[in-house]
């Protein structure tokens, strides 16, 4: 186990990381000011391109973390040399809690500058346009401001808390070999998805249910969940590939384990399919006016909604599941790598379909730079947590075994 | 168990940054309670090779009947006596026998039905998912708990079949041409529980089948070996006053040939051949592949039956997986309500059945517990959030309404009492899991009591009315425990209770590179920091 | 009846006693077996007989050995398109019969959904592919295997029926092309196989 092996040159990714993050902030700052300078309607639409892209960023980081928490939880073995990435995908969370900053000042400074126009993320927060609804009057007393804040400051002490406790773990770890740290990750991981149950399942409640406060669904948050285990785990998936493609990491993300992440995208992306059709057949079948209203718009004929309603299960389920059904695809670098990279356009054109409809159907090109902005932000994140340690947890008392790993049948 | 194999001793030696003693009483814990993550706890205790496990397992169905078997058959066939006469009561007389009536036109028989088929889901768990997730400890538990599914679902298809009213008319369930020219509502999820629960039900059985081949084959290879073998009689008799040369008179006993031919015929002609393995054990884990989310839709359509209605309380979105957790929940302390007592009666199946094993169970019953209480309370968030009035007064009125009783006793069940297995003497203590897994199948029959009382209260408040049982809807329930039982009974009578090729394939004797080199497989990860020594 | 039966098993199995068969054959030769003491023995042994290109002869375990397949030269098992075949053909015969039945032949009016809408058939389309896919993987099994078969001249032998038990026996047919009695009960020998001995068809 050379180190050129385990570990990337100091200072690489260099192009990736700043370019990256660069290229992202710039992008950002553009979707700003598209919006700043348009009128209420297109800074409207900037805020929530912006905010598919930050709910992509944030979703990778907590899919990674759900996974990070599983392994640990349940002493998985043949996970281990590749939990690291993971780790760095989880611990880039400082992105995405700096990207709902920008968020938040973004929304009060459109608020601010367009007075009277409609330039709300959340539609409640409209009170001129929404303030005699008689839904929002129930739930006032949980879609306001001041309580909005606190929730979404608890959600991002819990996740920066979770994550950097378990990335504690492990880099120490690499230095102190103490069989200890993954002992007290496994301890910190079964309270850990407890608290990570709830913040997600009200993190997407808030953000992304919320957009539209009339409608509801019990199972948005296992829903915003499945989402970002697809697409968490196409990232990782295809981080690993990467770097086997540059001589990192033989023998130590071999063919086996390539076969059991393609199983673990394909898993989720079935349960992804799974959720997304209960939600949706359940409210076809009743159809109940309150909750209908949601796919209303989506169906609408001859809108680019209804478009999307056709390729997201075609997209985001049946090619994928169809794709990654023969074994030799799964054990394939390249051919999982390709697909990794197709579930993660998928997921964004999920997000798209679950945010965009509600700022109308105009387009603008903010929406291209919003969303592309912030997930070239926390690509750039993710790339330096890359390259600032060891590429395997070296230390880790279950690293033998998972380099054993085989999938014999 | 009253002394610590070796590798055990090894690896409870490695750990110890804290004091272990409170775990490692061998006598009580068998020292696979390994907690340090780079340990793998041993899979079959005992020093046991090959041999020992074919005849310990097999050891079960050839020896002498043990002496609870009987009575607990006996009294178990009784009750599924009463059981049948109840059915039979409510045939001829009419589905008005059970305490149906409106508003509330599901009852008890709902309630028993998805009760028991969320019991048959931790069969299928343990048969394919843990499978897929290549959990080696489920080996000596799978066989156990697909056999549990099997008679679950056939408890749970009985309650449907006899609510149609006119059970002679329950073919017209399937699409079948007939005289009418009408066809079955594809568009009722009634229709889709047909379905569901039938596939369920020939999946579970050929699962449950193709893992029993290769063990059929053994015990016929057994029972033909003894098949010409002589038995005086006078044991049999022993307690008889027999005269002397009856006694000493020396037969064939014509059940050697039943078994061997039953076992025969059943086993296929099974020979162990590794060409056949290599079929077999793909075909085991395509059907591992399939049945995985099989059992999720199966829970997932039979909530369908409440969540596709407009009825405040039942139509919500959450409710597949919810159900689905729900299930798997049920099903595990069913398993661990039958197991515990088994591995207590059968001598070394402890051996098999560890205290790990045990103890992974209580905490996929403390994850699936929480998941339960998660969706309860998203319910309820979402009752209060959508701000539909019907909702919110159908969760208050759950809580605090005439029926707040079975609420709280489904709160405390299922959600309060999964969690004293954080607590790893609870997770050890036998006898206290054995009490709460009989908490949590209490506490999952009453959260489909309260889902179907919800009915009492419909849209017209002239219409409620109190839902009250009749003797015969107890006497069904009861009834169809008597079933399960006696059908359990049956089987750890006669088919081998542990996966015998399973367990041996997770041995070390099973492992052609056992003496190359040390990696996996349940053994031997002591060299961790060897490997990894040359990073730094 | 002072020892269980389990133990009379123990006295009555053919292991200890049955070691003399060998001198009394007849009739036509199937093929020689021979045991080996353990998994990685059995291993090595199918190792040998795929590299020197032998055709007609098979491995017998208590249970799967992991790399076994790899060892006697198998492919990956076509249980996998027998089952996907049959899972095909069972969401085609979902599609079929419900929009038939419902949309074409009797369409009935319920709860205001349209005839042959797609979400309420998916139920159904997803139970019977898994039905008809179960059905695949486990005929396909059988069918692969050439079972159930309940006459095998290897079952005749009092020694084989151990391996349900714990032995390993590696068996070589006559009928195949490098057969050679002496040969291979010499190369039996050599691999480390105990109690070769010749079986009858």
């Amino acid at each position: 186990m050379e180190r050129e092996n385990i570990a990337l040159p100091d200072g690489a990714l260099g192009a990736i990381r700043f370019g990256s993050i660069g290229l992202g902030l710039a992008l950002i700052a553009a979707t700003f000011w598209a919006g700043w300078s348009g009128d209420d309607k297109t800074a409207k639409i900037a805020l929530h391109a912006y905010h598919i892209g930050f709910i992509y960023a944030l979703g990778l980081a907590l899919g990674a973390m759900g996974f990070v928490m599983i392994f640990h939880q349940t002493n998985a073995g043949w996970s281990a040399a590749l939990r690291r990435q993971f780790e760095n995908v989880m611990a880039s969370i400082w992105a995405p809690a700096g990207l709902f900053a920008f968020l938040v000042l973004m929304q009060w400074a459109y608020m601010t500058h367009f007075k009277d126009g409609d330039a709300f993320l959340f539609s409640w927060m409209n009170t001129a346009k929404y303030g005699n609804d008689h839904l929002l009057e129930k739930k006032a007393a949980y879609l306001n401001v001041p309580f909005f804040t606190v929730r979404a400051a608890a959600y991002f002490i819990i996740w920066i808390g979770l994550a950097g406790a378990l990335y504690h773990f492990s880099t120490r770890q690499d230095t102190d070999a103490d069989p200890r740290h993954s002992y007290n990750a496994r301890k910190l991981s079964s309270v850990g998805l407890i608290a990570f149950a709830f913040t997600v399942a009200f993190a997407g409640f808030d953000w992304l249910m919320g957009l539209d406060f009339h409608w509801y669904s019990t199972m948005f948050g296992v829903y915003f969940f499945a989402g970002n285990a697809v697409s968490s785990v196409a990232l990782v998936l295809l981080i690993c590939v990467l770097l086997r493609k540059f001589g990192r990491m033989v023998g130590h993300y071999t063919e086996d384990h390539q076969h059991d992440m393609s199983k673990l995208l394909f898993a989720f992306t079935v349960f992804w399919a799974y959720i997304g059709f209960s939600q949706y057949f359940l409210i076809w079948y009743a159809n109940i006016p309150e909750e209908t209203a949601y796919y209303l718009v989506r169906k609408e004929p001859g809108t680019i909604w209804e478009k999307l309603s056709w390729a997201l299960p075609i997209g985001h389920f049946i090619l994928p599941f169809l794709f990654l059904l023969p074994r030799p695809r799964r054990r394939s670098m390249g051919w999982a790598a390709l697909w990794a990279v197709w579930m993660l356009v998928m997921h964004a054109l999920d997000l798209f379909y679950v945010v965009r409809p509600e700022a109308g159907d105009k387009f603008h090109w903010a929406d291209v730079t919003g969303i592309l902005g912030p997930i070239l932000v926390m690509i750039g994140f993710v790339a330096s947590r890359v390259a600032a340690n060891p590429l395997i947890p070296v230390n880790d008392p279950r690293l033998a075994e998972s380099l054993g790993h085989k999938n014999y049948v | 168990m009253t002394t610590l194999q070796p590798d055990q001793a090894a690896a409870l030696g490695l750990v110890s940054h804290k004091p272990r003693s409170e775990y490692v009483d061998p006598a009580t814990i068998d020292g696979t309670l390994i907690d340090d993550p780079g340990k793998r706890a041993p899979l079959v205790l005992g020093n046991r090779d090959f041999h020992s496990v074919t005849n310990t397992i097999c050891g079960w169905i050839e020896n002498k009947t043990p002496k609870w078997w009987p009575m607990a058959f006996i009294i178990s066939a009784h009750i599924a006596g009463i059981g049948t006469l109840a059915i039979l009561y409510l045939i001829i007389t009419g589905v008005g026998v059970w305490g149906l009536q409106r508003p509330v036109m599901w009852g008890w028989d709902i309630v028993n039905f998805v009760w028991w088929v969320g019991i048959g889901h931790a069969g299928t768990l343990i048969s394919a998912i843990l499978c897929l997730l290549k959990q080696k400890w489920r080996v000596s538990i799978n066989r156990f708990a697909e056999a549990m599914t099997i008679f679950a679902v056939i408890c749970a298809g009985t309650f449907p079949g006899i609510h149609v009213g006119r059970v002679w008319m329950a073919w017209m369930l399937f699409p079948l041409p007939n005289m009418n020219w009408i066809w079955p509502n594809f568009r009722s999820p009634l229709l889709w529980d047909v379905f569901a629960v039938g596939t369920y039900f020939t999946v579970s059985l050929l699962f449950w089948y193709m893992g029993m081949i290769p063990d059929l084959a053994t015990m016929r290879d057994r029972v033909t070996a003894r098949r010409e073998q002589k038995t005086t009689l006078g044991p049999i008799w022993a307690p008889h006053p027999l005269p002397g040369f009856i006694k000493n008179l020396t037969i064939t006993l014509p059940l050697n040939k039943i078994g061997s031919w039953v076992y025969g015929f059943l086993s296929l002609g099974w020979r162990f051949s590794n060409r056949h393995w290599n079929n077999y054990e793909k075909a085991y884990l395509l059907l591992a592949g399939v049945s995985t989310p099989l059992v999720l839709s199966v829970h997932s359509v039979v909530s369908f039956d409440f969540a596709v209605s407009i009825i405040p309380g039942w139509h919500t979105t959450i409710f597949p997986p919810y159900f689905v957790a729900g299930a798997i929940f049920s099903g595990f302390a069913m398993v661990l309500t039958l197991l515990i007592p088994a591995r207590e009666l059968y001598p070394g199946m402890k051996d098999f059945v560890t205290a790990r094993t045990i103890e992974n169970m209580c905490k996929i019953i403390t994850v699936t517990g929480s998941m339960v209480g998660f969706a309860y309370m998203m319910e309820f968030f979402i009752a209060w959030y959508g701000a539909n009035e019907f909702e919110q007064q159908t969760f208050v009125r759950r809580a605090f309404g005439p029926y707040w009783w079975a609420y709280w006793t489904m709160v405390l069940c299922n959600v309060i009492s999964p969690q004293v297995f954080w607590f790893k003497w609870a997770r050890t203590s036998i006898p206290f899991i054995f009490v709460i897994t009989i908490f949590v199948n209490i506490g999952m029959w009453f959260e489909r009591f309260v889902i179907i009382t919800t009915l009492s209260a419909d849209f017209l408040p002239s219409a409620w009315r109190y839902y009250r049982a009749s003797a015969v809807d107890v006497a069904t329930y009861i009834g169809s425990l008597g079933i399960f039982m006696t059908l359990f009974l049956l089987f750890c009578r006669f088919i081998p209770m542990l996966a015998i090729s399973e367990v041996k394939g997770v041995m070390k004797q099973a492992d052609p590179h056992a003496h190359d080199h040390h990696h996996g497989n349940g053994h031997g990860n002591g060299h961790a920091n060897g490997h990894t020594k040359g990073a730094h | 009846m002072s020892s269980t039966l389990s133990q009379q098993f123990e006295q009555a199995s053919p292991g200890q006693s049955g070691s003399t068969q060998s001198e009394t054959t007849q009739g036509e030769l199937w093929g020689v077996m021979a045991e080996f003491s353990d998994a990685a023995s059995l291993y090595h042994a199918a190792e040998h007989f795929r590299d020197a290109g032998w055709k007609r002869w098979d491995t017998y375990s208590p249970c799967p050995i992991h790399g076994m397949p790899e060892a006697m030269g198998l492919r990956q098992s076509k249980v996998t398109f027998a089952m996907g075949t049959m899972a095909f053909l069972g969401f085609s015969c979902a599609v079929a019969m419900q929009w038939w039945m419902s949309a074409v032949d009797y369409p009935i009016i319920t709860a205001g959904k349209p005839f042959g809408a797609w979400e309420q058939f998916t139920p159904i389309m997803f139970e019977l592919s898994v039905l008809f896919g179960a059905f695949g993987a486990i005929g396909g099994m059988l069918a692969l295997n050439g079972l159930p078969m309940w006459y095998h001249p290897l079952l005749k032998k009092n020694r084989f029926l151990r391996v349900s038990d714990d032995r390993f026996v590696l068996a070589v047919e006559a009928s195949d092309p490098q057969f050679n009695k002496d040969q291979v009960k010499a190369l039996l020998a050599k691999l480390g196989g105990q109690h070769i001995d010749e079986v009858e068809a």
